[in-house]
């Protein structure tokens, strides 16, 4: 599975690079997550129950950053294994300066999906992951507006469990997300972690 | 006057107890203190096992025991190769079959790695759940025709290029004639995989009984007799201390004949250790992996004809999907080979293949055995002459029809039984008229289509012919007893899967002795009641055990004779069998009862003469000195949709030559049910894997299967060819229905897009792919 595409992030290249490194702020915009930690340098490892329909068990998964230019650009290996399957692949995401106040995030994924998300769950995966991206990095937008600027209207609250899904139930039931092209580090580690969850949540 | 049985349309003897669900089905052996087997099984379709973790399995509660393949020390061994590479000259064989359970490395998704039994099946499968597999991901093999490439990945590392096999046969010199022909036609043709999808997954219970030191093992197998004869050699058991009982099945259609499956060895074998009966059943989900299945095939070929449509050669290059393992030799792709040539006069043929191994569940028979993919190439190559030179459909093929008077006919090549190909008998024009007939073909062609046309509606129709090489030896045997309750016991080692045996096989002992279907009870796939044979395949029930049947009923009729002769102080001669008593011809005084003979034939006193047997029973056996060849010619008048491009059905008939029917009734659902799977094969069923091996959709929520709402009544006629080759006179009629659908359904809706110069080269089909293809042809035009 390929996946590519860009998101415009409301703070400067520095501030957004800083958060994609955070794992307190990855877990709240990431759907399902129950532990994200840094292992060593440049290593995550995200674990989450599964419990939702027929599926449950746990699915964790690695997360390992490489060629990183800061603030400009890194790559991912990602390796995820869980009860309902697995995903792997490598990523690579690239930061722009739009304008002072504006960074735009380019992502490109290169993912192969196996086991029960992919012989069961294909049909939706695409929608699914598609739908996680928009709400993870909306949702750490969210974030990086509240960090930039705590007395902003916008008061970030992380997104609940619910909330994730009635996203998805809402995205898939479109059958596709209005702009396709949100896309970012969430969605390898979302689609990676926590794809089987949205797509029985559906 | 005797009442006739054989050829009468009669209600099944079987149905009152699998309408009111009263009938055995392995699930539904439930014994006292059964453990529950589940597997874990590989979500890659190619990987090295670096490590297995089963600690935390082992310490579930309710979990007996936790195997990989290295607790089954010396019992790991790689399953046996049922059918032997054909004596043809110059044959490359790579032999490599499956294991029980993955030991260094995954070679399909699915593959089972480690088996776990528990006191539940619940408690099983939370313990699979537990078992951590670090498998070392490998590009994975899945297309056919990358498989040989420099730079392919191999499936079996010692297996250069994942070359299962190479075969060349040729008939006569297709190169030499080439340049003489009028026209020459080439197409690649395409047909994909799909899965059998029996009613009834696969399941085992087996049973050691310690005291009695006996195995006891419940199968949905096709086969219980190779199955037992393989579990003692395996076990270390004598044959007679194993049994195998194949009940009442849920559909077979092939799959389910692949002894030895990695769950028919483990599930026995634990049962042994563990001195507990052991059950699995699969699910569906397991089914789409662990089961075999078919159909992967890409033909290059060529047809070479006169001016007049005489075919002058034939010249087809194919690579066939072997699946990760190829315990079934090349049965599938010889039968493709061999059935291309179908009811033609082709006198100059060149046929090459390469069976590739791929990362994807292991391939074997599924109802058609690959006589679909050779049906399918040499049909759309007949089309595409016809049209080119002018013809209709049917035309040409009344052209090529072997004459009636040409049989037997060789074909001069090996047939999957490895004997010649040669066609015992056949008459195909009669076949082909009767059909035309019956769907009113040039009516609709002159009338209905441009009516139908004008009004917008977008209709083709199609008629295409075929053989079925069926009922191939090796032997069958069967076993007729009088009862002394005047009943006939009638036993067969063959299993039975929804065929109607239990009627079919009484019909044929009720023609000999003259009782009624009802009064034969009828056991089949119970190796301690018959212990000899090889089982239910290649549409030969009927023929080999049926001739089995005949054959122990003349035997037991002839000691009936020879008993009541003395009984009655007459002569054989003047004696009749007649509704369940045997009697001096026209006098009914004398007559005596089966059942009253029966019980004289087993004295209390007195003895049994030298060179006699006690009882009315015989036992027989029937080895056909080689197949039989049944032919048919499906029509078909289809709607297309123009916007959805799904195609509906309009009108279905089939008219099929299986020599002499024995039960009409159970022959129209044998072919209904064939076309089912047809109309599936052709227009609903595709298995998609991707470029890892990874089965896309694994499930009937996304695996399409015909519904009732897509199949429709099967209309057709029977015209019968009596077949030298048994004594009945019968042929094979099992895969009939499922043979000819693809080709059918290519040509109905090339008809209906005849405007388009649309080509349909592969199958199956789908709305979203026609409408594909119909696009693309219109961009291109």
């Amino acid at each position: 599975m390929k996946l590519e595409g860009e998101f415009t992030f409301k703070g400067s290249r520095e501030e957004v690079w800083d958060l994609l490194q955070d794992p307190d702020v990855l877990i709240t915009a990431l759907p399902g997550a129950k532990k994200m930690e840094k292992t060593a340098e440049d290593k995550y490892e995200a674990e989450m129950e599964v419990k939702v329909g027929p599926v449950s068990g746990s699915f964790s998964s690695t997360i390992e950053l490489s060629d990183k230019v800061e603030p400009e650009s890194y790559k991912m290996v990602v390796n995820g294994k869980g009860k309902s399957g697995f995903v792997k692949g490598k990523a690579s995401i690239s930061l722009d300066e739009k304008s002072e106040n504006e960074t735009l995030m380019k992502y490109c994924a290169d993912l192969q999906v196996g086991g029960k998300l992919a012989s069961v769950g294909q049909r939706l995966l695409d929608t699914v992951g598609k739908s996680m991206a928009r709400q993870s990095l909306e949702s750490m937008n969210a974030a990086l507006e509240h960090q930039i600027d705590p007395r902003a209207k916008t008061e970030y609250i992380p997104p609940s469990q619910v909330k994730f899904a009635v996203g998805v139930a809402r995205d898939v039931a479109e059958d596709s997300v209005k702009n396709p092209m949100f896309w970012g580090i969430m969605t390898i580690i979302g689609v990676g972690v926590a794809a089987v969850i949205w797509y029985f949540v559906k | 006057m005797t009442t006739r049985y054989f050829g009468q349309r009669i209600r099944r003897n079987e149905d009152p107890r699998l309408l009111t669900g009263q009938a055995l089905f392995t699930d539904d052996v439930n014994l006292p203190g059964t453990l529950h087997v589940a597997f874990y099984r590989s979500d890659y379709a190619h990987g090295k096992i670096l490590s297995i973790n089963t600690e935390e399995a082992k310490k579930r509660p309710g979990v007996i025991g936790v195997y990989t393949a290295e607790d089954l020390g010396d019992y790991w061994q790689r399953g046996p190769l049922l059918v032997p590479p054909p004596p043809i000259k110059d044959i490359v064989f790579n032999e490599r079959t499956q294991v029980p359970l993955a030991k260094d490395k995954i070679c399909h998704a699915g593959e089972a790695v480690v088996m776990v039994v528990a006191e539940s099946r619940y408690i099983a499968e939370d313990a699979v759940e537990d078992i951590e597999v670090d498998i070392d991901f490998l590009d994975a093999v899945v297309d056919i025709e990358k498989a040989m490439a420099e730079d392919s990945p191999l499936v079996h590392e010692d297996i250069e290029k994942n070359i299962a096999a190479h075969v060349i046969q040729e008939k006569g010199n297709y190169s030499s004639i080439r340049d003489t022909a009028h026209t020459v036609i080439s197409r690649k043709f395409i047909y994909d995989r799909g899965t059998a999808a029996a009613m009834e997954n696969r399941g085992i219970v087996a049973n050691w009984d310690e005291r009695n030191q006996q195995l006891t093992v419940w199968d949905t197998t096709q086969a219980p007799i190779p199955i037992r004869n393989g579990l003692a050699g395996m076990l270390g058991l004598s044959q007679s201390q194993v049994r195998v009982i194949a009940p009442f099945i849920g559909g077979g259609f092939g799959p389910k004949i692949m002894m030895f499956y990695p769950e028919e060895v483990l599930i026995p074998w634990v049962s042994k250790k563990l001195k507990r009966p052991v059950k699995w059943i699969e699910d569906r989900e397991e089914n789409f992996f662990s089961t075999t299945q078919e159909r992967g095939q890409v033909h290059e070929a060529e047809i070479a004809v006169a001016e007049d449509g005489k075919i002058l050669g034939i010249r087809d290059t194919f690579i066939h999907d072997a699946g990760a393992y190829a315990p079934y030799g090349l049965t599938v792709p010889i039968n493709s080979q061999c059935t291309l040539l179908g009811c033609y006069d082709v006198p100059n043929y060149y046929s090459e293949f390469t069976a590739v191994f791929t990362n994807k569940p292991i391939v074997t028979p599924y109802r058609g055995a690959g006589r679909q993919h050779g049906v399918f190439v040499m049909e759309r190559l007949l089309d595409l002459a016809a049209q080119k030179l002018g013809m209709t459909p049917v035309e040409i093929r009344s052209k090529n029809f072997i004459p009636q008077d040409a049989f037997p006919y060789n074909n001069e090549i090996i047939y999957q039984d490895f004997s010649p190909l040669v066609y015992d008998s056949g008459n195909y024009e009669p076949a082909l008229r009767r059909a035309v007939e019956l769907i009113e073909y040039d009516k609709f062609v002159k009338e209905e289509q441009p009516r139908l046309l004008q009004e917008g509606k977008r209709v083709g129709i199609g008629v295409v012919s075929y053989v079925e090489g069926t009922g191939i030896g090796p032997y069958e045997g069967a076993k007729v007893t009088i009862d002394p309750s005047g009943k006939v016991n009638l036993v067969t080692g063959i299993g039975t899967q929804g065929q109607g045996h239990f009627t079919s096989f009484a019909q044929i002992v009720s023609e000999v002795l003259d009782v009624p279907v009802q009064d034969v009870r009828v056991v089949t796939g119970d190796t301690l009641e018959f212990g000899w044979g090889a089982g239910t395949f290649a549409s030969r029930g009927a023929v080999v055990a049926g001739s089995a049947c005949h054959e122990a009923a003349l035997m037991v009729k002839k000691k009936i004779h020879k008993l009541a002769s003395e009984i009655l102080e007459a002569s054989e001669d003047d004696l009749e069998i007649s509704g369940g008593s045997v009697q001096v011809k026209g006098v009914p005084d004398s007559a005596i009862s089966l059942g009253e003979l029966a019980a004289k034939a087993n004295p209390l006193r007195g003895a049994v003469k030298p060179g006699t047997e006690p009882g009315l029973e015989a036992t027989s056996y029937f080895g056909p000195s080689r197949g039989t060849t049944a032919s048919g010619v499906h029509a078909i008048i289809v709607s297309v949709d123009p916007e959805t491009f799904l195609v509906n059905i309009e009108k279905y008939i089939v008219v099929h030559d299986c020599g002499r029917v024995i039960n009409p009734m159970i022959l129209d659902g044998q072919i209904q049910g064939g076309v089912a799977q047809g109309i599936g094969n052709a227009f609903y069923e595709q298995l998609f894997f991707d470029e890892n091996g990874q089965l896309l959709n694994a499930s009937f929520m996304d695996y399409l299967l015909p519904t009732s709402l897509d199949v429709p009544k099967i209309e057709g006629d029977h015209i019968e060819t009596p077949s030298p080759l048994n004594p009945l006179g019968v042929k094979g009629a099992g895969e009939a229905g499922s043979i000819p659908v693809g080709a059918l359904y290519a040509q109905a809706i090339e008809n209906a897009f005849h405007d388009c110069d649309l080509e349909i080269l592969e199958i199956p089909l789908s709305p979203n792919r026609l409408y594909e293809i119909v696009s693309k042809t219109k961009t291109q035009g």
